[in-house]
Order: C-alpha cells, then structure tokens, then sequence
C-alpha cells in the first residue's frame, strides 16, 4: 500500500490544488494524510471539503521536519510519498513510480521528472522577475519522492533543527548507498511563487554550505573520505 | 600580463564559506560545489579579495619561505585557471585594499600544490533550490526556541 504525507503550513491558495492531485491518481493511494504544522489562515478550513478522503492532522508549529515525522509515524503503507502544499502532482505518477520500485526490489527509491511553473495568480509584473526554467528536468525534491518506507530505518528521519530538512535528509540518503532512479515519467509540477524564490540567496549562505559541510565531514568520518556520492551501495 | 590580473568571486551565483579547516564553496548556476585544502583557501581568501596573482604568489612562497617563489607559480596558476573554468573567479577591475587580512596562521607546515575537489554528486538538487515555501514567517525554519 502506498500512503502519501502532504505537509502544509499557511497555504490556503494551493492546498485544495495539491490535495486534488493525488486524489486524481490513477493508482490510488491507500490512505492520504495532510499533516498542517499549525497554519494560521484558512488552510484547515479549505480541507474540510476533502474529509472522509483525508486524514487531517493539525499540530503546533515545529517546521517542515517535524510535519514531516508526524506523517511518517502515522502512516501504514510499506510505499511512502510526499508532497509540499504548493506543489503537483501529475495523474499517472503513484502508478510509473510504484510500477518501477515493483518491478526491480533492490530500488529503494524512485524520483521522476519535474516541470516548473509560475503560479497562475501572480500578477504579469512580479511574474517576469521570478526566475522559472519550464523544461523538463529530474528533481529529488520532496514532492516527487516515493519510497520504501524500509529506507527511513537506515536513513533516520528528518531533522527538525535545521530549516532545510529535505536537503539534509537527501544528502544522508546519498551517503547511505540508497539506490534510486528518476524515471523520464513527468511526474510532478513545481509551482514557482514569490515566497519560494524570494530568499534563495540569502538562505543558501548560511543553510546550503553549512549541510555541504556536515555532509562532507560525515563522509570523512566514516572512512570513505570526502569523494562525490554514487548512486547505490 | 596574467599574473597582474585581478579577480573577485563570481557572485551571486557563487556562494562560499570558510569553515576553518576548508572553504566550501557552491555555483548555484551549475550545482556544483567545491571543497579547498588550506593552500587553495587562502589563494581564494586573497584571489576573491582582488589580490593580483603575482602577490599571491609572492605572499603564499613567502609563508612558507620558499626561494624564489616562481618554483609555485604554475601551482598557483592552475588553481586561478580552475576558478575561471568552473565560473567561480570573475575578471575584476578594482584592485584589493583587504587582501593582507587573509589568515596565514592555518597553513600546514610542509607547502603542498592547492587543491580544488569539484562535486557533481547533488547538482539536480542543488538547480532546484530545496528550500521551499520560504516567506519570512513561512517554512522550512527551525521550531521558535
């Protein structure tokens, strides 16, 4: 069974969307839960249109990491997969991924191809300064990723200290050896909006180099020494 | 004359950060990142403060007592034309006023030709820019206390 985690926190305009996207699958997953890590606008009031087809789960504040955790926690599903509030799914997605972790047991996890969009609302003027290359492109990201849920022993779960827990938990996954693949399959769309693009480079400073760092060290530590990651062990 | 060039860090698209013991540094356009030993980190801490070449060369030979310094210079020289391939020194016009203020202190004792480490391991990543959903009061961040 595939459970799916959607994790939200204040996005009212593109939850109902996402929440749709995977209700629209063509393999339908086993049990969907929106985890909302303590949104303060009307994101909970949108989901209740949903009800009887999700699970909603509202906790205090405590970051992407933790809303992530709580999702996995509750989840019976031997597939996991995730979605950001903001994002998209494509109808055919579970199904080319499930299809493709079924079909060769020792992948342990599958990515696929992303498509960015600008979001549709956004005024002509603020639009032309985001930066959205609309190719077609293989993305790790957390919203295209299906997983055996097996991967999560090994690998721990997120982090809940540091603000880009999906990026340190990719780089733990590479150094663990996981063995995984991007299908050519167009599985998601990443909506580019302003708040997504706004604070990149002065975020990357301090949270990119910091977890480059702590993911280089950690290879040193463990004898490998600090060489470019491989894909599978 | 190349060894009077000066350059500075291809910002914004390169991000770097010295972490003591190594410079990480990271091209948001191609998501390749870079790890420099203790030489390569302070011929960037100087290149990147728009010291010509030929005073690097002259500053890190003095650092470690070497005559004459040119026995370095094709060391120095390919680490400058490794910055310039992978986009992470730009031509500069504005000679430094800063560059004494690189820290020495932290060479090894014995000199060693610098050495960049490119990583091509995470560059899907890196292009797509994981950090998502980020208004100032919005995701990712790190619980209040």
């Amino acid at each position: 069974m595939v459970s799916v985690i959607i994790t939200v926190y204040n996005s009212e305009a593109y939850i109902a969307e996402a929440v749709e996207s995977v209700l629209n699958q063509t393999l339908p997953a086993g049990e969907v839960f929106v985890v909302d890590d303590g949104s303060t606008d009307g994101t909970g009031e949108v989901l209740r249109r949903f009800e009887g087809r999700i699970r909603y789960i509202h906790q205090a504040n405590q970051g992407q990491g933790a809303a992530l955790n709580t999702g996995i926690g509750l989840a019976k599903g031997s597939f996991l997969g995730f979605l950001d509030s903001d994002d998209l799914w494509t109808p055919t997605k579970l199904e080319v991924q499930l299809a493709a972790l079924e079909a060769d047991p020792s992948l342990e996890l599958v990515y696929g191809q992303t498509r960015q969009f600008r979001s549709p609302e956004l005024a002509p003027a603020v639009a032309e300064t985001l930066t959205c290359d609309d190719k077609l492109q293989p993305s790790p990201l957390i919203s295209g990723l299906l997983v055996r849920r097996s991967v999560f022993d090994g690998v721990g779960a997120f982090r809940v200290d540091n603000v880009t827990a999906c990026l340190d938990w990719y780089l733990r996954m590479r150094e663990a050896g996981i063995r995984h693949s991007y299908p050519d399959h167009h599985i998601t769309w990443r909506r580019v909006h302003e708040a997504n693009t706004s604070l990149k480079h002065k975020r990357i400073g301090q949270d990119y180099l910091q977890q480059l760092k702590a993911s280089l060290d950690r290879r040193r530590a463990s004898g490998g020494g600090a060489k470019p990651m491989v894909n599978g062990k | 004359m190349r060894e009077a060039m000066i350059f500075e860090c291809n910002s914004p698209d390169v991000v770097f950060e010295n972490f003591g013991d190594e410079v990480i540094l990271l091209n948001l356009r191609t998501g390749s990142y870079f790890s420099l030993d203790p030489v390569g980190m302070l011929c960037w801490d100087y290149l990147s403060q728009q010291v010509p070449i030929a005073a690097v060369i002259e500053r890190i030979g003095a650092a470690y007592g070497l005559e004459p310094v040119e026995r370095i210079a094709g060391d120095i020289d390919r680490l400058v034309e490794e910055f310039l391939a992978k986009n992470l020194l730009r031509s500069s016009a504005q000679p430094s006023t800063a560059g004494e203020a690189a820290d020495a202190s932290k060479l090894p004792p014995v000199y060693a030709p610098p050495s960049l480490t490119t990583f091509d391991d995470i560059n899907e990543m890196l292009l797509l820019d994981p950090v998502h959903d980020v208004g100032e009061v919005g995701w990712p961040h790190p619980p209040a206390n």
